[in-house]
């Protein structure tokens, strides 16, 4: 199937008063139609960053170095100027924002911010209220009155599926929703998770899912990419990721989700402090965290290998043949 | 309901302030009530036409007990009577003060609009600026601007455009030779009189505005819903809209509030320039201790803005969705 | 002492600021020592131009200028320093009980702020000045404060009003400790920052207010003041109306400019050392 997104070698640089920081580095990765992916890191692994790359709008003083961007026309996004951008903009890909509450003009009813995106993108308004009304209604959400409420009329939980409803209103090829259950309680979680699968199904188009909590999306991901210090370290299918996680960084994060049943004390978090995007060693950047770290870590970065299971990874550990491998993560997984 | 609630509200403090005056000056040692009965009964004019006077002027029986002068004095305020002015004798003070409002409520609304829609402009513009130094520039400016007083930069103005180069006139608020009313001559010679007060207004005026509309802007613009706008696609033009309407909004209440501080200085700038509004009105009493007219301006100002206030409130709700009733 | 440096090296204006600001403290400090004579009084000498003997020439009476604003600065800023520290006072006292001791102090307290907030304060700063009387110049600062704590009030009420529910007040309060406690240890030193930030304004205000009345001829004590010269200036002199004079007429403007001015440039290097939390960001 074809590639609706194809990134290669993003980096992205933020200038600051000590020097330039790397917040994203050499990052590559493909969607392909009707394709669900999720990007897992903490905050300040640059996942975030990635989103605003693939729209070629970094925030204030950050920019893309070097890399490119290609959806479906194949050409490079970020060599594409401000007005042809601006109509690209949510007609092929759209995004639920980390905060989605607050992404609605408090001052304009629903129904105008539709208008609004009809008139940018050159729509018929009535057919585009139309389409967000049935959009909305896929939501569960009470149409005649969301269209007609101002934001802060409709609770948090509301505006998310509104927000959702919105990114789709164009039919784009591909949404980017960024911690898009975060701000949400367990409830809403769940059931905006579900309308989200429902959605994709329905409509085939892809999803870019970026957030920090492995274990919320792997229900509506078919695979995950999980990025360090502003590197993809592992990625691969979600199952295989989930099962057995090969980086020590992955096989952290996944001990760190609490259990929905048993014991709380069996969770761990990863020892360390977040990642200091200025002071990282040359070889691993996962190095002075890391469990299981040699002295090689630190000098020589770590290789991509790629193993037997489709799961690729960055780690000096990874390199031994498969079958040998595989012991070590079961191995891993006893310690828990 | 509210509404209601509110309109009693600002008739009350219309009210509280007026009693207020009225027991400041009454109390005080050396009340102008007595001083004032005691100067005619000096002059030989025997006891009870002396306290008919006074009470024409100053609406107060002198030998009354206090509280039935204060009942007596409320009741003729309620009928519109203000007492007469000392100085101009005859003259009552609501009369005065009819023939000067119009002057200040003019110029200050003209003076009002002008720095408003300045600051406006300078505070987006600054919040936009990538240099640094541009921007602080502009902030600098407008603080420095706000801090000077009225009446140094009326003296200033006054100073250099009438005095040194003879652009505008030096006093008044038209010339001698054009009729009041409705017609071009009148008109012109208005705007022409009225140019250095309004422009005193706007030079210390502006610098308040900048200064909230920069602050206003910057933290709309860090909003999640201005990402979110550009990244719809939407037009330039329609964000900016998003932009200015929920940075503008916040500063609307202090428009109002501003309009407290602008009818205070008309008392300075109104003073430097001649210029025959409340604000002249006002110094002028003061000057010589007339006292009613002291009191009607101090009045009618106060319940010119808690007006003013109330339409204001009244029209940020209509403006802002996000507050009910 | 070295970390103020380095938060006013941080930008030229705030060095001039300190710089004018500087200048005339020196000035109000020691002026009175270097004149502690009367005022030469010099028929002859009447609008002289500037020269080596009188800096920024006389006025119409013959008396040095210079000479006069030196002695007015002494009593601009003594009273202009006063009178914000009473607002300073009175509004932080009232914006914390407003905010602190329940709804029925609050909404009382809050009526009579908007009551002071929507009166025009110049008029009732004038009508209290001619009413009451000023006999010296605590009674003209205390009148000064009076008619401009308002805005202070309203604003140190809603910042007590979002830091009760601010989480580490929460945890002073489930850890037993007292309302006074939390209030002096938790609450206050939050809103230092802004209440160092608003004396500095409030310097502004009291000056703008204080000279104001001295221009308008109001107060009834004699006292060496940049506005009592300009009343004359502008006023019974008649220099306003002849260029020879005109030293006389632009040294107390120059003089209230330059040290507004000073004071502005200023304020956002308190705001910086006053909060650490700006401090650290750069």
């Amino acid at each position: 199937m074809e590639n609706v997104l194809d990134v290669q070698n993003l980096s992205i640089e933020f200038p600051t008063e000590t020097g330039v920081v790397r917040a994203v580095k050499n990052v590559s990765f493909q969607i392909k139609k009707g394709e669900s992916l999720g990007i897992v890191g903490e905050s300040g692994s640059g996942k975030s960053t990635v989103a605003f790359g693939l729209f070629n709008s970094v925030p204030d003083p950050g920019r893309i170095s070097s890399g490119s961007v290609r959806f479906l026309d194949g050409r490079n996004f970020l060599k594409v100027n401000t007005e042809e951008r601006r109509r690209f903009y949510w007609e092929h890909i759209s995004m639920v924002f980390q905060a989605s509450q607050n992404t609605l003009n408090p001052l304009l009813r629903i129904r105008r911010q539709v208008d609004d995106i009809a008139e940018a993108h050159q729509f018929n308004k009535k057919k585009l209220r139309q389409k967000a009304q049935s959009l909305f209604e896929m939501m569960y959400l009470d149409t005649d009155r969301v269209m007609n409420a101002y934001p802060h009329e409709l609770s948090g939980g509301m505006k998310q599926r509104v927000s959702i409803g919105l990114a789709l209103l164009l039919d784009p090829e591909i949404v980017v929703l960024d911690e898009p259950t975060t701000a949400l309680d367990v409830i809403s979680q769940g059931s905006v998770l579900k309308i989200l699968n429902g959605i994709r199904k329905e409509l085939n188009i892809s999803l870019l899912f970026i957030t920090h909590d492995i274990s919320v999306i792997s229900e509506v991901v078919d695979s995950v990419m999980v990025m360090y210090a502003g590197q993809v370290i592992e990625r691969g299918p979600v199952n295989q990721v989930m099962s057995s996680p090969t980086h020590p960084y992955t096989l952290g994060l996944i001990r760190s989700i609490p259990p929905l049943v048993g014991d709380v004390k069996n969770t761990k978090g990863i020892s360390g402090s977040a990642v200091q995007l200025d002071l990282l060693p040359k070889g691993c950047p996962f190095y002075s965290r890391c469990d299981m770290r040699m002295t090689k870590c630190s000098e020589i970065p770590p290789p991509w290998v790629t193993l037997d299971n489709n799961v690729s990874v960055a780690c000096h550990l990874a390199k031994n043949e498969g079958g040998d491998k595989n012991d070590r993560t079961q191995e891993h997984f006893k310690t828990i | 309901m509210k509404w209601i609630n509110r309109i009693i509200m600002a008739i009350l403090t219309v009210f509280v302030v007026a009693s207020l005056t009225f027991f400041l000056v009454r109390l005080m040692p050396g009340s102008p009530v007595q001083v004032m009965y005691l100067e005619l009964i000096q002059k030989g004019i025997p006891a009870n036409q002396a306290m008919n006077q006074v009470n024409i002027i100053l609406n107060v029986i002198p030998n009354e007990p206090l509280f039935q002068q204060y009942i007596h004095w409320l009741g003729q305020i309620i009928h519109g009577d203000m007492g007469q002015s000392i100085q101009q004798t005859g003259v009552p003070v609501i009369r005065l003060i009819f023939n000067a409002l119009p002057w200040t409520l003019i110029t200050v609304a003209i003076g009002l609009l002008i720095s408003f829609f300045i600051g406006v402009l300078l505070g987006v513009l600054s919040a936009f600026v990538r240099e640094r130094w541009t921007s602080s520039l502009i902030d600098n400016i407008g603080s420095v601007a706000h801090a000077i007083p009225q009446f140094v930069t009326a003296v200033a103005l006054l100073y250099i455009f009438s005095v040194l180069v003879h652009w505008f006139p030096s006093s008044g608020a038209y010339s001698i030779e054009v009729f009041p009313g409705f017609n071009g001559p009148f008109i012109m010679s208005f705007l022409y009189h009225m140019a250095l007060p309004v422009f005193t207004y706007v030079l210390t005026g502006f610098g308040a505005w900048t200064l909230q509309m920069k602050a206003s802007t910057v933290s709309v613009l860090k909003e999640d819903f201005m990402m979110a706008a550009r990244l719809r696609g939407l037009k330039q033009n329609t964000i900016m809209g998003y932009l200015g309407s929920n940075s503008i909004l916040p500063l609307f209440t202090g428009l109002m509030l501003s309009l407290g501080a602008m009818f205070g200085g008309s008392v300075f700038i109104e003073g430097t320039y001649a210029f025959p509004g409340i604000g002249n009105l006002l110094a002028t009493a003061i000057n010589t201790r007339d006292y009613p007219v002291m009191q009607g301006c101090f009045i009618l100002t106060t319940a010119t803005i808690i007006f003013a206030n109330l339409i204001a409130d009244f029209a940020y709700t209509k403006l802002d969705p996000r507050i009910t009733d | 002492m070295r970390l103020v440096w380095k938060v006013l090296k941080r930008r030229p204006s705030r060095l001039v600021g300190v710089a004018f600001l500087l200048l005339f403290t020196l000035m109000a400090i020691f002026g009175n020592l270097i004149y502690s004579h009367a005022l030469n009084v010099d028929p002859n000498n009447i609008y002289a131009a500037p020269s080596w003997k009188h800096i920024l020439g006389t006025d119409y009476a013959g008396r040095d200028v210079w000479e006069q604003i030196v002695r007015g600065s002494t009593n601009v800023l003594w009273v202009a320093a006063l009178a914000a520290c009473f607002t300073m006072a009175l509004g932080t006292i009232i914006g914390l009980a407003a905010g602190y001791l329940g709804r029925v102090v609050d909404a009382i307290l809050m009526r009579i702020t908007d009551l002071f907030l929507t009166i025009p304060s110049v008029a009732l700063l004038l009508i209290l000045a001619v009413t009451l009387g000023m006999s010296n110049m605590v009674v003209l600062a205390l009148l000064l404060s009076l008619t401009s704590w308002g805005g202070l009030a309203r604003a140190i009420r809603s910042m007590v009003l979002s830091f009760r529910e601010r989480s580490f007040v929460e945890v002073s309060r489930g850890l037993g400790l007292g309302r006074w406690h939390i209030l002096l240890h938790d609450i206050l030193p939050n809103l230092m920052p802004f209440v160092w930030t608003h004396l500095m304004l409030a310097i502004t205000g009291a000056i703008y207010g204080e000279v104001g009345l001295f221009f308008l001829g109001v107060v009834p004590f004699k006292a060496n003041n940049w506005g009592v010269m300009m009343n004359f200036a502008t006023g019974s002199s008649g220099a306003m109306y002849s260029t020879q004079s005109f030293m006389f007429l632009a040294a107390p403007i120059l003089a209230i400019v330059l040290l507004q001015t000073g004071i502005v440039l200023c304020v956002d290097a308190v705001n910086e050392l006053a909060d650490p939390r700006l401090r650290s960001s750069h």
